[in-house]
């Protein structure tokens, strides 16, 4: 093996897949420092599947696997029951899936492995042609489609101007938003004119995860939410740019149950510094359009009290009450997540071997993937987007912690399946 | 002399540029596909172009620049004469900016400076 292939195999660039049950396989993978998460396939050299892939996920995963350049692997992490996955991805276990993925970076530079092949064909999507003879001419400003690809139709914008409006997909692997999120955008320049939720295409799929209330301990609940609070923060920091606090999170999210409360209050400066300019003032919600929509840390956010732990008697022999915030925007959101999750660390360490039943009211993955809070948040998403620059839209979607799995676990055993 | 030192630095330079160049080429990993030449936007192709125009939202504030430079040019020469003129041409000055500054002032208060 050349010097330049083994340096290049030291360290190795992933993109993550995200499929049914694969965030928790993702974050393992992410502490590992012989892999590089990379938020963009451009930078991978192996592509990563965390667990089944849904079959409305799969030909966006073929997409992403031949954007990838050569020469270029894939690896299949299961995560549940599922077995979906991309042809030709080598089989990984959860116990050793960085041990793997590096194994097979370096046996892809040595030459003993070949390059995966494309999917999709090597053609642009239409034919590059005007009208005339000889390709030119044609409706639009240049003629015909350049590339394969047609020009953006124009819009009216503000101060009466016709702008074009670019219609795009952004899809269910984009690295900023929520796994499995499909957002249809018009934008004008960088604003956000329309948009769309796209369906969660996690229903239909064969999920991890169980709504079926059973008994577990307090302890357990807690270090679970304080876990899922917590990535869902680091993931919100990384969107914003932020990444070393978000690693420093990540690091404390593995295991909740072994830290003290004390170093997630340490952060709580550097997380507010990281996320004061990008989050700050962006999409105040009021209190009042929250009311009773179930809506978790993000009513707790801008001023509610709501919180289903206010009725369970083993929460108040702990001590417990509801850690409120006024403001409403973005900024309060990811703050309020900390803040919750310091609070779930401290209840962990309290509580003894209290059980108590956990279901509907009390899930451990934030209040917030109940669906009818699911649908509420993507109501929030098409009200507040429209007019939003790109960035604020994403800081937006990110304070919101919209988890799509656990919200088709909850549609699925409440029967509903039009989400 | 200078001459000499002209060419050993064009010559250096050229060199350095060919030089970056062959090591892109020695490093390609081949030719692109149509799925490599696609922006990524997380598993969609994207249906048109993205050349497209952007809203310059701050060109309120361009405008205020301008009538500001101008300012500036009617300025130039009035430095040059202000101190043999004393008092006067101070006041005269000082008239002329109050005048702009109140328009900057109503520029404010309407949001000129709010593009977001």
């Amino acid at each position: 093996m050349s010097r330049l292939s083994r340096l290049a195999s030291s360290v190795v660039p992933v993109y993550p897949l995200v499929g049914a049950g694969g965030r928790r396989v993702v974050e393992v993978l992410r502490s590992d420092t012989r892999v590089a998460v990379v938020s963009s396939p451009r930078h991978a050299a192996v592509l990563f599947e965390a667990g089944s892939l849904p079959p409305a996920m799969v030909e966006p995963a073929r997409r992403v696997h031949d954007q990838i350049p050569y020469p270029r692997a894939t690896v299949f992490c299961p995560a549940g029951s599922g077995e979906s996955r991309l042809p030709g991805s080598v089989l990984v276990e959860p116990a050793d899936a960085a041990s793997a993925v590096l194994d097979t970076m370096r046996s892809l530079m040595r030459g003993e492995r070949g390059s995966d092949p494309d999917f999709l064909l090597d053609r642009p999507p239409v034919e590059w042609k005007g009208v005339g003879p000889h390709g030119q001419g044609g409706e639009g400003m240049m003629g015909g489609k350049p590339y394969g690809r047609p020009m953006a139709a124009m819009g009216p914008d503000r101060d009466g101007l016709m702008l074009d409006a670019v219609p795009l997909t952004a899809g269910p692997f984009h690295p900023s938003l929520p796994a499995g999120l499909t957002l249809d955008v018009v934008m004008q320049g960088d604003v956000v004119q329309e948009v769309t939720v796209g369906p969660n295409p996690f229903i239909g799929a064969e999920l991890h995860g169980d709504s079926q209330p059973h008994r577990s301990p307090i302890a357990e609940v807690e270090n679970v939410r304080a876990q899922t609070l917590l990535r869902t923060l680091a993931h919100a920091l990384s969107a914003a740019g932020v990444d070393s606090v978000a690693a420093r999170l990540r690091r404390i999210a593995l295991n909740p149950a072994e830290h003290s409360v004390r170093e997630l209050t340490a952060l709580s400066k550097a997380v507010f510094r990281g996320a004061r300019w990008t989050a700050g003032g962006v999409v105040r919600l009021e209190a009042e359009r929250l009311e009773g929509l179930g809506l978790g840390h993000v009513a707790r956010a801008s001023g509610l009290q709501e919180d289903p732990r206010n009725d369970i008697s083993q929460y108040k022999d702990l001590g417990f009450e509801p850690v409120v915030r006024n403001g409403g925007d973005s900024l309060d959101r990811l703050i309020q997540m900390l803040a919750e999750a310091e609070q779930s660390m401290l209840l962990a360490q309290r509580a003894t071997d209290e059980s108590l039943e956990v279901g509907d009211a009390i899930d451990p993955y934030g209040a917030s993937a109940s669906i009818a809070s699911s649908q509420a948040l993507v109501r929030l998403v098409e009200d507040h987007l429209p007019g939003l620059e790109w960035g604020d839209a994403v800081t937006f979607i990110s304070s919101l912690g919209i988890d799509l799995e656990q919200a088709a676990v909850h549609a699925v055993a409440g029967g509903r399946t039009d989400e | 002399m200078d001459l000499a030192a002209f060419l050993g630095l064009l010559v250096v330079t050229a060199g350095l540029a060919l030089a970056i160049r062959l090591a892109g080429s020695a490093t390609d990993p081949g030719a692109t596909t149509a799925s490599q030449s696609t922006p990524f936007l997380g598993g969609f192709e994207p249906p048109t172009h993205a050349w497209s125009r952007f809203h310059i939202r701050y060109y309120a504030v361009v405008l205020l620049f301008v009538v500001f430079e101008m300012e500036m040019i009617f300025m130039y020469p009035w430095a040059v004469v202000f101190v043999e003129e004393g008092i006067k041409a101070i006041v005269e000055m000082g008239m002329f900016l109050f005048i702009l500054a109140l328009g900057v002032l109503y520029a404010w208060r309407e949001g000129a400076f709010k593009w977001q």
